[in-house]
Parts: structure tokens; C-alpha cells; sequence
């Protein structure tokens, strides 16, 4: 997933995107408001994690200003307050989620997940096409039964493609995807990870399910 | 439960009805008064008449039969008697409507010359009788001196003339008492009205909505005083929750960010050894460390608000301004700060601890916060300590909550100041002072805020 996360400590902010970008995502980070309204307005996220307690204008109030501008991109909110009223708040204004510090970085990347699957109208975590088995919640893939082993940015490709089957995505779809702001991929890399996917799906010759289209992009389908 | 309503009416109408069954029994007793006394004249006047119509004839007593009938105690008048008596009790004339019965026993008095009484006879005759003694003015021979005149009537005739006053006494009584009641119900209720009104605004009044206040326009002024206090009430509280909801916000802030900021360290390295680099473990100590800080400045705020008494120690106050300054030089060259420090020496016997306390947090507030190539400004005697700077952004609204707890202009980002500043420095200053028995007091005037501790009083 493409993320943004909005966070003013600089340790959370830095441990929360590494582990992040170690389950796969693509993360941008922002030590502010401002700096994350520039992102929002720039970029298409998955999914938007936003502090609430920001140095000048709060969480709730830059929520308040995207959701009214348009963005309705799902946000979590991270607080250190608990309170139902913050919550009521926070939800009245927009907020898809609440996760309260401290919280576990697993917590925040089921509850993406689960944000993103709302989003896209799923409601279980598993995908199936053809004999292909994608979790989303665990993370793992299985072909005819046969568990396949993914790196985190291999499984992100497949959770890009597999979130409609077949649609055609272009590469910079793709790319979008799979990379943040910071990250300088090769003009190949996509092709790369495609090719790489493709293989690690069809394990001992078995009909491939990522398919190219010429001069469009890259789709997945049952063979 | 005690309803004032129910309470007013039943003393009112308590008293309301007493005073209308008085009234009623009054108008009744006057009446009963003037009828009796009325009755009694004409009893007198017809033994005024009987009297001086009495004659004595070929020696017998003897009055005119038309005087009689014309006296009321003809054969028509049933109800009316009279009877004359020797003084030796012999009978000398009586009325016909007497029949068998007798006036004999009426009037024993006999010091007294007249007299009105009432009697029940031996035949069952109930009447009011006027008696007295006469003698006929024709008596030469003075046979019939000092007779007896007694002259009846039936009371009954009486009663019958109070029975319908009485009664309708009684009516216009108890309507008139039915009628107060619904007007007291009215009167009391429109008079209580206000109060009502009142009670229904401050029950509509919530611990989360206390911005509302009660509206004292319309009120009458034995309520306006209440509902003023109530407004003031009203305010104080408010105030106070949201003092304690920024505390409350603030406080989680400061320690769970910090233990968030842990926990996704400590998850990270979990989850992916390789992430365990020596910059992230001094990192996660650095968290350590700020977390220590914290709990350490609150339990030092703890202590001061507690009051719990530490040793009595001789401060030095040059000596102990010139460590903080010391310990604050970096800082100070590095943002080209001037110091402007004057001290009067001298010592005086005080807790160490929290003296210290003042002056670091006092002094390393101003290096934190004064703008860049400011001055900040040291005045020190002994039991007297002042500390100001510039303070760009600061306004006259914020000097209440400078004091409270973890409260500051702006969040500030974790991890930038080392954990420095938490927003417990100026509360543990104003409960370190409160406790030594000193006066903590900020001003700001143009644009510069002073801090002052002063123990002089």
C-alpha cells in the first residue's frame, strides 16, 4: 500500500516506516502538517496515518480541512488520548480509525489492511483467482495449495494487481504503488519486480496468472 | 420528598381558611349579638308597656286586654307570655298563651331589680325571658308594691331567624374557602413559576456543556443573586474542567508518546534484528533516559504539591544562580544570548531541593524559550528571585495557564529538547514556592514575561 504517515516524534515516525516499509509498504513521512498537507495534495495514498497532538494546527483540524477539500483518503488517527469524546470527535470528522499510543505496529498494519479492504469493498482478507490463494491479513500466498515464499515488495506487487482482477494497471500505477517520494527506482525496476512475481507464482511450470498488455500494463487472471 | 409548592400551599391555604371560618364565626356572633339584643328590647319594651298599662281595680290588678293583644300576647300570638307575681309568689295575672305552664322560676335574683335570661320551663317551653320588679302606679294602699313581671318569648323564634344566617354563613364560607384554594393553586404556581423555570435550566445543565449559563434577565430579584452565584459557580467549573482536560490531554501526551516511541523501537529490532543498530539502541536509552526525567520532575511536583518537608539547608544563592547559569552556558553561547544577572549576596535557611528547583527551571525556561541575541534578565537577593525574557507570542491570556501542569503555547515535537521540556518546569517552580510559603507571580509587559518568586511577605 501507498501510505502517509503524519507523526511529530521523530523516533515513532522513523521506526513506524521502517517497519512499515519492511511488511511491503510504501511509506512517506511528514513531521508536520503542513509538510503532510503538501503530500495529500501531491499523491493518491492507501491509506493516511495522522497524529493528532501536531506542533501549530492538530491532527483533527487537517483532517478536517482534507476531508472538506475533497480528500477522501481512509486516516487513521494516532492519540495519546483515550477519551470516547476525542474518538466521537475524531470519527465525526472523518476518521476511518483510532489507535491509541502506545500501540503495536502489527495492530496499525492489521487495521490498514483492514481500512484498505473496506475500501475496496472486501470484506475477508483472502483473495482467490483460479488456484492462486492470497492472504492479505497473513501475508502469504499459496498455488494449488503450495505455499510460495514473497518478498515483502513482491507481495505488495500481487496485493496491487490482485485488489481487481483483471484490471489492467500501468507501470506507473505500479510504481506509484510500490514506492514512496524518496525512492529513486530504476525505469526497469517494475518490469523487474514483475518478472521476478510471475516466476515465483508459477512454481514447476504451472500457467502464469500475471499477464502483460502491450503498451498498457501489467493484469492478473485466473489461466 | 419536601415539595416547597405543596408546602406554601397548605401553609397558606391553612391560614387562608382559618381566617375565612373566623371571619364566617365572627359575622355570625355579631349578627346572633345584634338579633339577641334586639329580641331583648322588645321583651323590655313589652313589660314597659304591661307595666304601665297595669291598674289596680276594686283592688285586683288588672290590665287592659287591648293592651295585651296589642303587646303581642293575644290569643294570635302563641309564642309570646307573661306572668305577674306577688312578692309572696302568687300569681296576680299571666297571658293566656301560657296554658299550663308557668314563669314562676325566671328571674330568681334578687338583688337585682331586671334581668334577661333564658329558661327551659317545667311544660318544655324554651324561651327568653326579661324580668323585673314594679309597682302599679294606681296603688294607693300600697297592696301591690315590688310585683314580679316576667315577660317570654320563645327562643325558637330566635333560632329560627339565625338558622338561615348561619347556614348561609356556612355556604359563602365554604365556597369562599374552595375559591381561595384555586386561587392560592394559581397564585402560587405563577409565583413559583420563575423558580421552576429555574430548577428545569439547571437540570438541563451537563458536566460536558458547561458553557451555558442561566439567563437572570427575566428573573425576579429574590433569584437573580442565586443565579448569578450559580453562573459564577458555573464558570469556575468550567474553567477547572478544562484545566484538568488540557492536563489530562497533555500528561497522556507526554507519557505515551515517549512509550510509543519505545515499543515501535523495541517491535522494529524484534521483528528485524538487523535493525538493532548501535544508534538505535542509544536512541531507545535516549527514550529511557527522557522517561526517567519526566518521572523524576513529577515526582519532585508531587513532593512540592504534597508538602512534604525535606531538610533545612543554608542557600547560597550566588553560588547556586551561578551553577544553573553554568550548567545552561552552551546554550546560552550557542543561541548569542546576554545575561543580565544581578545578585544581592546573602544566605538564608531554606529547603535545597526546591530552591534549586526555582532557579534551574526558572532560568532554563528563559534560555529555552527567549528569542535569539535577547537578554535575559536575573534579579537574586535573598528570598526574592526574578527571572524575565522576551516571550515573542506570548499573550496576557496565557498567563493562567503558564503554571498548569504539562500545559505549553504549542506541543512540542518528541525527542527534539531531550525531554526538557515537558511543561512541568513552571508548575513545579509555582508548588516548590507555594510550599517554601512564597508568592509565584508572572507578568508580561511589553512582550517580555518576568517570573517572580518572593518570599518577603
Amino acid at each position: 500500500m501507498r501510505l502517509l504517515l503524519v507523526e511529530d516524534s521523530k523516533r515513532l515516525r522513523h521506526s513506524l516506516t521502517r517497519a512499515l516499509a519492511r511488511l511491503g509498504h510504501a511509506i512517506d513521512e511528514a513531521p508536520d502538517g503542513n509538510e503532510g498537507d503538501l503530500f495529500v495534495r501531491e499523491n493518491r495514498y492507501d491509506a493516511i496515518v495522522l497524529d493528532l497532538m501536531l506542533p501549530g494546527r492538530s491532527g483533527l483540524e487537517w483532517l478536517e480541512q482534507w476531508r472538506s477539500s475533497g480528500v477522501d483518503t481512509p486516516v487513521i488517527i494516532l492519540t495519546a488520548l483515550g477519551a470516547v469524546e476525542d474518538r466521537v470527535r475524531g470519527f465525526a470528522l472523518g476518521a476511518d480509525d483510532y489507535l491509541t499510543k502506545p500501540f503495536a505496529i502489527e495492530e496499525l498494519a492489521a487495521r490498514l489492511e483492514a481500512i484498505a479492504r473496506r475500501v475496496r469493498g472486501q470484506a475477508k482478507s483472502r483473495i482467490l483467482i483460479g488456484d492462486l490463494e492470497i492472504d492479505l491479513a497473513a501475508r502469504s500466498v499459496k498455488r494449488s495449495g503450495t505455499p510460495l515464499t514473497l518478498t515483502a515488495r513482491e507481495f505488495s506487487l500481487l496485493e496491487c494487481l490482485a485488489r481487481h482482477p483483471g484490471r489492467v494497471y500501468s507501470r506507473e500505477q505500479i510504481e506509484a504503488h510500490l514506492y514512496n517520494e524518496s525512492d529513486s527506482p530504476l525505469s526497469n525496476a517494475v518490469d523487474a519486480a514483475v518478472y521476478s512475481l510471475r516466476k515465483k507464482l508459477s512454481p514447476g511450470g504451472a500457467p502464469p496468472v500475471i499477464h502483460t498488455r502491450r503498451g498498457l500494463g501489467y493484469v492478473i487472471e485466473a489461466p | 420528598m419536601r415539595s416547597i409548592r405543596r408546602q406554601m400551599a397548605l401553609t397558606v391555604s391553612g391560614v387562608g381558611g382559618v381566617a375565612v371560618l373566623a371571619g364566617g364565626l365572627s359575622l355570625f356572633l355579631a349578627l346572633r349579638l345584634a338579633l339577641r339584643t334586639q329580641f331583648d328590647d322588645v321583651l323590655r319594651r313589652k313589660a314597659e308597656i304591661l307595666a304601665s298599662a297595669s291598674a289596680i281595680d276594686n283592688g285586683e290588678l288588672e290590665i287592659d286586654p287591648d293592651v295585651q293583644t296589642f303587646a303581642g300576647f293575644g290569643t294570635s300570638s302563641p309564642g309570646d307570655y307573661f306572668e305577674i307575681f306577688a312578692p309572696d309568689g302568687t300569681v296576680l295575672d299571666r297571658s293566656p298563651s301560657l296554658g299550663t305552664s308557668s314563669l314562676k322560676e325566671v328571674g330568681i335574683s334578687s338583688h337585682l331589680q331586671e334581668g334577661v335570661t333564658n329558661s327551659l320551663l317545667p311544660g318544655g317551653l324554651d324561651v327568653r325571658a326579661y324580668w323585673r320588679y314594679f309597682t302599679p302606679s294606681d296603688d294607693e294602699e300600697d297592696r301591690f308594691a315590688d310585683l314580679k313581671l316576667v315577660v317570654a318569648s320563645d327562643r325558637a323564634r330566635l333560632k329560627r331567624l339565625l338558622s338561615p344566617i348561619a347556614t348561609t354563613i356556612a355556604l359563602v364560607g365554604g365556597g369562599g374557602i374552595v375559591v381561595i384554594l384555586a386561587l392560592l393553586r394559581i397564585v402560587v404556581g405563577r409565583g413559583l413559576r420563575p423558580l421552576d423555570q429555574l430548577g428545569a435550566e439547571v437540570q438541563q445543565i451537563h458536566v460536558e456543556r458547561l458553557s451555558g449559563r442561566l439567563a437572570t434577565d427575566d428573573l425576579p430579584v429574590e433569584l437573580r443573586g442565586m443565579a448569578g452565584k450559580l453562573n459564577e459557580l458555573l464558570e469556575r467549573l468550567e474553567a477547572t474542567f478544562a484545566r484538568e482536560r488540557r492536563f489530562t490531554s497533555h500528561a497522556a501526551h507526554e507519557l505515551r508518546t515517549p512509550l510509543a516511541e519505545l515499543k515501535a523501537m523495541t517491535e522494529l529490532g524484534a521483528a528485524w534484528p538487523e535493525e538493532f543498530t548501535p544508534e538505535h539502541v542509544s536512541e531507545m536509552l535516549l527514550v529511557i533516559s527522557e522517561l526517567e526525567a519526566l518521572i523524576e520532575k513529577l515526582s519532585l511536583l508531587a513532593r512540592a504539591e504534597a508538602g512534604t518537608p525535606g531538610p533545612v539547608e543554608t542557600i547560597l544563592l550566588e553560588e547556586t544562580v551561578g551553577d544553573c547559569l553554568a550548567r545552561q552556558k552552551r546554550e546560552i553561547l550557542s543561541r548569542n544570548l546576554v545575561v543580565d544577572c544581578q545578585i544581592e549576596p546573602g544566605e538564608f535557611a531554606s529547603d535545597p531541593v526546591l530552591w534549586r528547583a526555582i532557579i534551574h527551571n526558572l532560568i532554563n525556561n528563559a534560555v529555552s524559550y527567549a528569542p535569539e541575541q535577547s537578554t535575559i534578565e536575573i534579579r537574586a537577593r535573598p528570598r526574592f528571585f526574578s527571572v524575565s525574557n522576551e516571550a515573542p507570542g506570548l499573550t496576557s491570556d496565557d498567563l493562567d495557564k503558564l503554571f498548569e501542569r504539562f500545559w505549553r503555547k504549542e506541543p512540542q515535537p518528541h525527542g527534539g529538547h531531550g525531554g526538557q521540556h515537558s511543561g512541568l518546569g513552571l508548575s513545579i517552580v509555582r508548588a516548590s514556592a507555594d510550599f517554601l510559603g512564597g508568592r509565584c507571580e508572572a507578568s508580561l509587559e511589553s512582550g517580555r514575561l518576568a517570573i517572580t518568586i518572593d518570599f518577603r511577605e
